[in-house]
């Protein structure tokens, strides 16, 4: 963590917002203003883990798409560029490694948003 | 009482007493749910003759048919309300279980862009109907009340109903693509299904048939005895009948029971017995599957639309933020029906 920046960090601030949200606001609210708050306390937690889970998923996803894709590029190129080669290139020959990179990128995003999904299967 | 609501009650009251004559008067009005772009509505009216009606107004949102999907495709939205009443009227004579249309309101009452109809009781919502100890004996018949209202509908003669956009697979491609390229940058997982339904669509139903557009778990009225009446019909297009039946086998419909691919209640092989056996035709379970992975980009792709609505400052919202994160399940929905 940078010198400049004091605890409690980004994600002990996050936490601090979530814990009042949930245990103080949420209490006293009712319809959908509760419901809007509820909705507001899962998405202080997605930010969470983003920042816990993320660099290390978004580089694996970047390093499968650079071997899928034999070439370089930020990420955002990359993707780019397989975005291309599934409108309109030969996928029969790729298409188990082009499946398994989909698989784990989409499983990787569901780990930071909602991972219950991945144990509901 | 809140200022909208004496309007909206006079109004209503002006417009039903010209529709049923005598002087009606409206009370209980209450605002039942949102939507992105409808207006739910539950009343009493009472006539001039002492009969009591529990009635619902069914009214597009100020300023909603802005966000409708054919104003943001830059398409004319002709299929507005008074095509959905004449609709209703339509379906309501053929016997389907659908809300008695009661009333078209003329604008000159201020009422404009609604219809009034008859309320059904019952319970809609899909974790209540999956869940709930009161709904255990209606659950046991879900799959073939379903399966057999689906089967009805396909069998409704489409000369009896007013016009209806067609709606095939050609169409509704052009349709995702469209949605997909609002939803924001494109994304490898939609852009492979799509590639994968124009390689594998059905061929076209030699005579189309009325469909319901968004036939699933959330949409059906249910009694502790059992499936009431079906709602929603502002989909409704002529088509394929197999995409009903794919529609409603989506995964996030299933809401936890996913073994349970329609609905939530019963199995893919239950619903299509049901179906044939109550005079629906042959089920073909691969323009069945199709019309999941076409219905699955189609719901994914309306995910990315909220979600861009909210980032770009149209519609912001917690809910419309939270739904931008949801669309990773679509895809990975995707992938195992692709893989």
């Amino acid at each position: 963590m940078a010198m400049a920046i004091d605890r409690p960090d980004a994600a002990e601030l996050l936490e601090a917002v979530e814990e009042y949200l949930r245990d103080r606001a949420l209490p006293a609210l009712s319809g959908h203003a509760a419901f809007e708050a509820r909705v507001a306390v899962n998405l202080l937690t997605i930010a969470r883990r983003e920042l816990d889970l993320g660099p290390a998923l978004s580089g694996a996803e970047t390093e499968r798409m650079k071997r899928l894709l034999g070439r370089d590029g930020s990420p955002e190129d990359l993707e780019a560029a397989l975005v291309d080669l599934i409108r309109e290139g030969d996928l029969a020959s790729r298409w188990d490694e082009l499946m398994a990179h989909l698989r784990q990128t989409a499983e990787g995003k569901i780990r930071i948003a909602n991972p219950k999904y991945l144990e509901d299967g | 009482m809140d200022a909208r609501i004496e309007t909206l009650a006079g109004q209503l009251e002006a417009a039903l007493s010209n529709e049923l004559g005598g002087r009606v008067r409206v009370g209980n009005l209450v605002r039942l749910s949102g939507g992105a772009s409808r207006e739910t509505w539950a009343f009493d009216a009472k006539g001039a003759g002492g009969g009591a009606m529990s009635l619902i107004l069914r009214k597009d949102f100020e300023g909603g048919r802005a966000l409708g999907l054919a104003a943001l495709m830059g398409e004319p939205d002709d299929y507005d309300r008074a095509a959905e009443y004449a609709l209703f009227q339509a379906l309501h004579a053929a016997g389907l279980p659908v809300p008695r249309p009661v009333c078209l309101p003329d604008p000159a009452t201020g009422l404009s862009d609604c219809f009034v109809m008859e309320r059904i009781e019952g319970e809609g919502l899909p974790r209540k109907l999956l869940r709930d100890e009161a709904f255990a004996e209606a659950r046991s018949t879900m799959t073939a009340a379903i399966g057999a209202v689906a089967a009805r509908i396909h069998g409704v003669e489409p000369g009896k109903l007013p016009q209806l956009p067609l709606r095939d697979v050609a169409s509704q491609l052009v349709l995702c693509r469209r949605m997909l390229d609002l939803g924001g940058a494109p994304r490898p997982v939609f852009e492979l299904a799509l590639r994968w339904c124009a390689d594998h669509a059905p061929g076209a139903a030699e005579t189309p048939r009325l469909v319901h557009g968004d036939f699933r778990n959330g949409n059906f009225l249910v009694g502790p005895e059992g499936l009431r009446a079906v709602l929603d019909w502002e989909y409704a297009h002529l088509g394929d009948p197999m995409e009903d039946l794919g529609f409603l086998c989506l995964k996030p419909w299933r809401f936890g029971n996913h073994a349970l691919h329609a609905g939530g209640f019963g199995t893919r092989e239950e619903l299509f017995k049901s179906y044939e056996a109550a005079g629906g035709g042959a089920v073909d379970p691969e323009a069945v599957r199709f019309w999941e992975v076409l219905g699955t980009v189609k719901w994914g792709a309306l995910c990315t639309i909220r979600a861009a609505l909210h980032l770009n400052g149209v519609q912001r919202s917690v809910e419309a933020a939270a739904i931008g994160r949801r669309v990773a399940e679509t895809e990975f929905d995707l992938i195992h029906l692709l893989g």
